[in-house]
This record gives structure tokens, sequence and C-alpha cells, in this order.
């Protein structure tokens, strides 16, 4: 969230604020104001509009400053095709001599090491310590950073709080040499200035290190540095994160998820996506020589033939030399560009997370007994590309003690017992990063509220969340995200990315209230089942002494169970939650936890190490069965037996001994007295008589 | 003679639930879901046959299946009434149905759920399978309670007694639950009319005053709703005797 004008031009953006400023003192004259007139540099206005860049106090200026480091170590390592490896240290830093807690400590350390590809040293004093420098700026690609601001904002900010340079150790490879430097930044005129550059020796064989003090307040909960991290791992199940936080805990939150995101193509803009004025500085800049070629060559999706077929239509040659066309044939020209029909833009551009890969970061990070996932098809808005996916992770997980406290303690579980008015939880992310700002401004948030949840089972008061433990994940990615604001907080709600993020809820939703149901009935079933299952016991044994104790009970009740399995929906019962691993029928891309493991993609949750092998459970859940009856598997059916022939053996000992045919009766009075000797079984039998 | 009927009688009732179970077995071995048939006891049911002069019950009959969760349990309960019943049988005694209901009851094992938790649930049970295998309750070996008092001139016999009912003082005889032909036989009857006195009270002054005497009849109670007995006995009166019912009621319903 933490950076600031989206368009950000060149360091000029000064005149404005200077005039006004100047003008309404009626003794200053115009040479006067003439001479006031100043540059102004682009450090030394966000020096003064910190708030732009997501600094605007120390809690959240702690997480920019965490945040910015981070997404700078995933992208390089991402575009560098490397599995990121990232630790983040936070170090509380002594002031006034003496060390303060975490919760009372202003300043801090941060330091962010990744295992990228290494910065070139020339690059590094410019890259920390000058604003506006990057190399993601000029292109069409999915990526977090954008601007060239983050990390030098971060660094400026620490710098301005602390008067502490940014110290870097950066290694391109084991053959290279480890640099270090510390740099500040020259806010007159944004330029780097250099304190310390030297060769180290340096652990690792490759990658970069940053570390800044800032003045910062640490605070668990809500947009912390914690839940920011939390909720990157859950986006990037292909990351490694080791997390040291300030009270001295080591928190890991592993890699699940093996494989890196497919590389996002760069692409060029596509006719839909420019404006006027957009266009016509691309008509000055291209290097084509003809209307046509610029047109085939400077956007994507116009073929040759298109652009001849729009010059045709636009009445102007296809040959005329770019830079000549202005006025009135340019704005024919535009609008005819955006009256044909030109397909949608590729979308190799995007990097979504994927289904399964959201499935693993959900199943990590939440403990929920339903997860699931759905990717969109690409979808355009104002010729940008983007896909929206979303997931869900619902309910509580099955406890079971003979676990050991997780390393990771689950965020959404906290965050539950926090609230007591257990409403869905929503997190939202743009390229893969977390937006912990401004929810209720963010389009996504607006579609969770439009969303009926009450139509998938899930109870929902007027215009607010649904009720009831849930998370609810949301993601769009997008070569240029519309950011509602420049401090990317949240995402503009335009039509079709509303459309998409609504039907990609609807789908979770429906799946959510299909699993909700499917259970409900499962329960009922099992429930019935387990009635009829008594019942069986009764009848058999009592249509035994009808006849005369020479019955083959267990034979009689195998049949009577059998006929019972398949009045309560047999099988469909038993697997209504799918055991077949590749995932319950109608439930694609879904996992469900069970007392009794894992269903669904299986291969998934598999990956993540944090869940103890389903037979571990097993023992522990008996008790549960009345409760927790889904999936009522052949497994717990052979429990279930097991459990009841024991018993039933030392009761038909008891009650009706095939050798001796209690056929006696009594008058009632003995049978009273009968009654009271054998009362501790709870039934009176009447006693025998000799005939 | 009579005791002879009274056991052949007592042979098909004891097939008939023996039955039962034998219903069950079939209905597993073939994967059906087993299911009695139970005329149906409800005044949708009843109809007045006019020739016979009785309320006679209709042919509509109700299912009740083991594995219909609505019906389960009461199927369950019908089983091991019939258990208990069939063990009387083979006894060849008697019980009360209160009886039958301690006799049947019990926690049903791996659950905190009984058989039965009241009478009333074993009662109806009974009476479903009087109906179903068309049996008397008597012939099912299950009396009522004894409720009912006759005074007046006419002479039984019970168990080898004989019992001269106007010769039994104000008191008068106690009508046993069971009066079938065998249990209770009627030698003599010399009187005019029976009167069926609702309130025990009423019946009580009437015996004081030897009202029977005077007007030659038999003076009957079944000491408020007339148990099983006291009706039966009644109608016996009626068909084998071809006496006039009079009932003295205070018709408040
Ligand atoms: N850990 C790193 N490893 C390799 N290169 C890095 C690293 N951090 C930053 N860079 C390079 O430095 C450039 C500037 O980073 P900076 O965070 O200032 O801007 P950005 O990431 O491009 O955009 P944004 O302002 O949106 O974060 C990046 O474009 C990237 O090329
Ligand atoms: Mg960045």
């Amino acid at each position: 969230m933490a950076k600031k004008a989206k368009p950000a031009p060149a360091p000029e953006p000064e005149k404005k604020p200077a005039t006004r400023a100047a003008k309404p003192t009626q003794t200053v004259t115009a040479v006067e104001m003439g001479a006031r007139q100043r540059e102004i540099s682009v450090s030394e206005f966000f020096t003064k509009n910190r708030h732009l860049l997501g600094f605007d106090n120390p809690r959240k200026a702690l997480l920019t400053c965490v945040k910015e480091a981070v997404d700078n170590a995933l992208d390089a390592c991402e575009e560098a095709g490397l599995l990121p490896d990232v630790t983040v240290a936070l170090e509380v830093v002594p002031t006034g001599g003496s060390t303060p807690q975490a919760s009372q400590a202003t300043r801090f350390r941060v330091t962010v090491t990744d295992n990228g590809p290494g910065i070139v040293r020339q690059h590094i004093p410019r890259i920390f310590a000058k604003l506006l420098y990057g190399s993601k700026f000029h292109r069409l690609r999915m990526s977090r950073g954008q601007q060239g601001i983050g990390i030098s904002a971060a660094g400026m900010y620490g710098q301005l709080t602390t008067g502490k340079p940014v110290k870097i150790i950066s290694r391109t490879g084991p053959k290279a040499a480890a640099h270090y430097f510390e740099v500040q930044i020259d806010t007159k005129k944004n330029e780097p200035l250099v304190h310390e550059n030297k060769q180290i020796d340096w652990d690792q064989p490759r990658g970069t290190q940053v570390s800044i003090e800032v003045e910062g307040r640490y605070q668990k909960g809500r947009a912390s540095v914690d839940e920011y991290l939390e909720q990157t791992s859950i986006a990037n199940p292909h990351v490694r994160l080791v997390y040291k936080s300030p009270d001295g805990e080591t928190r890991e939150f592993p890699r699940t998820y093996h494989e890196l995101p497919p590389t996002p193509r760069e692409i060029k803009p596509h006719p839909y996506g420019i404006e006027f004025g957009m266009l016509l500085k691309m008509l000055q800049d291209t290097t084509s020589h003809s209307l046509s070629g610029f047109l085939s060559s400077d956007f994507c999706r116009v073929t040759p033939q298109l652009a001849d077929e729009i010059c045709k239509t636009a009445k102007v040659s296809p040959n005329v030399k770019p830079r000549g066309l202005k006025g009135h044939p340019a704005e024919t020209l535009y609008q005819t560009i955006q009256a044909t029909k030109i397909m949608a833009p590729p979308t190799n551009c995007l990097s979504p997370i994927g289904e399964k890969a959201i499935l693993s970061g959900l199943y990590k990070q939440i403990k929920g007994e339903f997860y699931t996932a759905v990717s969109r098809p690409p979808a355009v808005y104002r010729g940008n590309p983007f896909v929206i996916e979303a997931g869900l992770a619902f309910g509580h997980r099955p406890e079971d003690q003979a676990k050991p406290p997780q390393p990771a303690r689950p965020k959404a579980e906290g965050e539950h017992e926090e609230e007591d008015s257990e409403l869905a939880r929503v997190i939202r992310y743009a390229n893969r990063v977390p937006l912990l700002y401004q929810q209720s401004a963010c389009a996504t948030f607006k579609a969770v509220l439009n969303t009926t949840w009450k139509n998938y089972g899930m109870s929902q008061s007027r215009g607010a969340l649904p009720g009831g433990p849930m998370v609810i994940f949301v993601h769009m990615a997008s070569v240029w995200v519309p950011f509602t604001s420049e401090s990317k907080e949240a995402i503009a709600d335009y039509d079709e990315i509303q459309k998409e993020i609504t039907l990609a809820l609807r789908e979770c939703g429906r799946r959510l209230g299909l699993f909700l149901r499917r259970r409900e009935r499962a329960a009922s079933e099992f429930r019935r089942r387990h009635i009829f299952e008594l019942y069986i016991e009764e009848v058999v044994e009592a249509c035994n002494r009808l006849k005369g104790g020479k019955l083959p009970t267990e034979k009689l009740k195998a049949q009577l169970q059998k006929i019972a399995s398949s009045r309560t929906g047999g099988l469909k019962t038993d697997e209504a939650l799918g055991k077949t691993g590749a995932g319950p029928e109608g439930l694609p891309h879904s996992i469900i936890v069970t007392p009794e493991g894992i269903e669904g993609d299986v291969e998934v949750a598999a990956a993540v190490p944090s869940v103890a092998p389903p037979t571990a459970e097993a023992a522990q859940i008996e008790w549960r069965d009345e409760e927790q009856p889904v999936g009522t598997s052949s497994k717990r059916q052979g429990r279930a037996s097991k459990r009841r022939s024991a018993p039933s053996a030392k009761r038909s000992g008891k009650r009706a001994d095939p050798s001796a045919p209690r056929s006696g009766a009594t008058s009632s009075g003995q049978t009273a007295r009968a009654a009271g000797k054998t009362a501790k079984s709870g039934k009176a039998s009447i006693a025998r008589k000799k005939k | 003679m009579a005791q002879t009927a009274k056991h052949k009688k007592n042979g098909v009732v004891a097939k008939k639930l023996v039955g039962l179970a034998d219903l069950v077995i079939t209905a597993a071995q073939r994967s059906k879901d087993p299911t009695l048939a139970i005329p149906i006891r409800a005044l949708s049911n009843v109809a007045f046959n006019e020739r016979k002069g009785m309320i006679e019950m209709g042919h509509k009959k109700q299912a009740r299946s083991f594995f219909n969760i609505g019906m389960a349990k009461k199927f369950m309960q019908t089983i091991l009434v019939a258990d208990a019943l069939s063990e009387l049988q083979r006894a060849a005694l008697t019980t009360s149905l209160r009886e039958i209901y301690y006799r049947t009851k019990h926690t049903i094992q791996d659950s905190h759920e009984n058989t039965f938790d009241t009478q009333d649930e074993s009662d109806p049970i009974i009476e479903d399978l009087e109906v179903s295998l068309a049996a008397l309750r008597e012939e099912l070996h299950v009396r009522a309670e004894n409720g009912g008092s006759i005074v007046g001139p006419l002479v039984l016999e019970d168990d080898g007694d004989r019992v001269d009912c106007a010769k039994l003082g104000k008191g008068g005889y106690s009508v046993p639950s069971i009066v079938e032909p065998g249990y209770v036989d009627i030698r003599r009857c010399t009187a005019d009319f029976v009167l069926l006195v609702e309130k025990g009270t009423q019946w009580n002054r009437l015996s004081e005053d030897k009202f029977w005497r005077r007007y030659n009849c038999v003076l009957l109670t079944g000491n408020g709703q007339p148990p099983r007995g006291v009706r039966r006995l009644a109608r016996r009166l009626h068909e084998d005797y071809r006496l006039p019912v009079y009932v003295l009621v205070d018709n408040d319903p």
C-alpha cells in the first residue's frame, strides 16, 4: 500500500503547490513571488507527504518497511526463477540506554534477507537511495512492485526518523563477492549518498539483505506485520518465510507448494486500454515508419490486416508517417480503434496463483474443515487483462489434542477468538500482495457484501458480511491493478472487475453450500443408521427368543444392517464427502477435513507438513461419532461393529442362554420379586417356574 | 372341553407370535424392509354392523416398517412385546399390562435410550398385536385390572368354583378381566335385564338397597370407564341370555 502517485511522472510536480501557496498575500509582488519559485525534488515532496507512501503512523510505517522489502525480495526471486526463501527480522533498537519491550519500543531494525539474484554493485545506491528508480515501471507485466519508489522510500523514512543509513548486503552468485553498502538519500537532489562500500564475507551464496532502522510501533492483530506475513504466505505458498518477531520468537511459514508461478510475459498495451493523449504520445515515440506498422507492432492483438482495416475505416493512409498524424485525423483514428472489434489481450502476462496453490495456502494457514478455490478465466477492463481468484476456508477443524502445538499458530483462529461476533473475514490481494487497509472501499469487499450468502447456507444480515467461521480470499492479478488511491490499499470498482469477483465468489459459495448440505444429509443419514443399528440388536435378540434361541443371530443381524445401510444412503452416505482423492463429486478444487482425515485435493493438503497423519487421529475421535458423522467410511463401520460385538456377546450370555430356555413366567407377585433381584439390569425378568 | 378349546386357541396365538419373528427373518433374507400390517384402530376405520348389532373394525391397515425412522422404534417395541407375550404362552400364565411394560422395558445397549419410557407406549402395542393377530387380549394372556362388580340372580363358574351372585352380600362378585368361556362360565341366569351402572358409588347404593331383587335384574358396574371384563360380561349376558342392557350414566362427556 505504500507507494504514492501511480503515474508519478518526472520529478516536476512542483509548480502547483508553490504558486498556490504564494497567491493570497497582498504585500507580495509578482517579482518577489517569482524570486521564491523553486524546484521541489521528489524526495522533498514525499518527505512532507509521507502518508502517501504508507508512513502515516509508526505502526503502519513499520509494516510498510517490511512490506516493501518483502515484495521486492519476492519479485526478484520469481523473476530470476528461484523459489523464494525470505527471512524477516524485527529487532527492538535500544533507546536512551535501555531495551524496552517490543510493545513499548519506538525504534526497530527491519532486516529482510532473500535468496534472490542479488543486485549489481553499481545499482545498489540508486535502488536504495533514489526515489523513482526501478526496473518495473516501464513495462506491462504483472509484478508486486511497479513504481520504483518502495524500498528507497522506506530508507528515506528511516533516515528521517532515526538518522541512520540503509545497510545493504548483496551478492549475485557464489563466485561473486558480497558487497556491503551504507547509503542515505540526499533529499534535495534525490540522489544517493554512499557512506560505506566494501566487500565482505557473507555466508549466503547469493541474495540481498536490506536493513533499515526506523521509528515504529509493534502491535499484533489487524494490519500488523504478523498478519501481512501470514496473508503473504497464504497467497504465496511457494515461498518459505521465516519471521523473527521483536518478541524474540521465530516463526516459520513453510513452503507448501514447490513450483514457481509461471513467469508472466511482458505485453504491449492493448488498444482498448489507452487514452487519446497516450495514443498521441505513442505516435510521436514510435520507431515505425508507417501508421499500419505502428498499430501492428506497438499494440498487442493488432495484426497487419487489422491495422490496414482500421486505417481504411478511419480514412487515413496506412502508409502515413505516424509522427505526422495529429488533430482531427488522429482523433478519428482513436475513435475507430475503440470501435473496432479487437481480440482480448493475451493473458500470459498474468500469473494467477492457481486453485491448487490457493488451496494449499489456505489449508496451511487457516484451520477449517472445508476449503475451496476458484480461478476465473482472464477478463479485461479498459484493455488491461486481469484474473480474479477467490477461495474459502470454512469451519473449525476437528481439534485433536494429540498434535503438538504448532509452531505456526494460524491467524484465523486467533482472530475468531478475539471476536465473539463471528463474521467472515475477507482477505484481499492484488498481484499476490495482501491489502490490509481500506477494506470497505475495495471492490472485493463490496462484492462479498453483494453476494447472497444465504443461498449457500450461511447467515447474513443486510449489508453485512456473512456470519460464521469463514475466511474469504479474493485475489486480483493484473498488469495494472486499478487502485482507488495512490496508497494501493483498495481496488477500484470497475464493473468488469466487480462482475468477475462476484462470479468467483458465487462459485465458491455454491460449493460451500453443497458441502454444507451434503454434510447435513450425511449426518442425518448417519444418525438414522445409528438408530437402526441400536434397534437391530433388540429386534434380533427378541426374534431369537421367539424362535426358541435357535436363530443364527449374527447372520440376521448382518442382513438387517445391510438393509439399514442401504436405506440410509448406503455408500452414498459413506462417500458423500468423497474418498476418491479427485475431490468429492461436484466439488472440484476443494479440501474437506473430517475427524478421519482429509478429502478432496488430498495431494495439496498432504504437502502441508503440519497435518498429522489421519491414522493418528482415528483413535482419538471415537467419541465424536455422533457429532461428526460425516464420511462414515468402511473403516468406521469396522470399528463400530467391533465395538458392538463384544458387549452383545456378553449380553446374550446373560439374557438368553439357549441351553436353559427361560420360558418361565410366574404370577405377578413372583415376578415383582424377581424384578427386584434383577433390577440392576434395568429390566424385570420373569423368573422360571418348574412345572 | 372348554379347557381344550382354550389350549388349542393358545397354540394358534403362540404360532402367530412366532410368525412375527419369521416375518423379520424372511424379509431380512430378501433384503426387504420388515413390515407389519396393523389394522387401524381409529374412528375412521370402524363401522356399525347393523346385522350383527356391533361396531366392527374396518379393513384399513397401517404399515409399520422397521426401516422407517418414524416407525422403527415402534416396530422394535412390537417385536419385544411379541417376545414377552410368547413367553406367557409357553408358560401358560397370564399377566397384567403393567407387567408387560416392566418385562420389556430396558436400556438399549450402547445408548441412553430405553425401549419403553412409559406404559403408555407399551399398552397400545399390545392392542396393536391383538388386532393384527386377531387375538383377544385374554388369548394373549394379558389381563386388565379387576375393576368391576356384579350382583344379581346369576350363577357363575370361575376356576371350578360355583359363584352365586345372589349370595354375595352387598359387595357382589368382583369381575375378572378375563371372562371368556373356559375362564368364567355362566351357569344360570334368571334376570330380566342388565343394569350397567357407571358410577361405583351409585352401584353400591343400589346394591345395598337390593334393587336387583326388586326388579329382578343384574347389577353391574365398571367403576367409571368399564374395564374389558365388565364389558365382555355385559355382552355375553346380552348375547347368550338375550337380556336387554340398560345403562345408568350421567351422560357427562
Ligand atoms: N531484493 C532485491 N533483489 C534484487 N533486485 C531488487 C531487490 N529490491 C529491489 N530490487 C530492484 O530495485 C528496483 C527498485 O525497487 P523499489 O522497491 O524501489 O521499486 P519497485 O519494486 O520497482 O516498485 P515499487 O515502488 O512499486 O515497490 C526494483 O525494480 C528491482 O529491480
Ligand atoms: Mg518494490
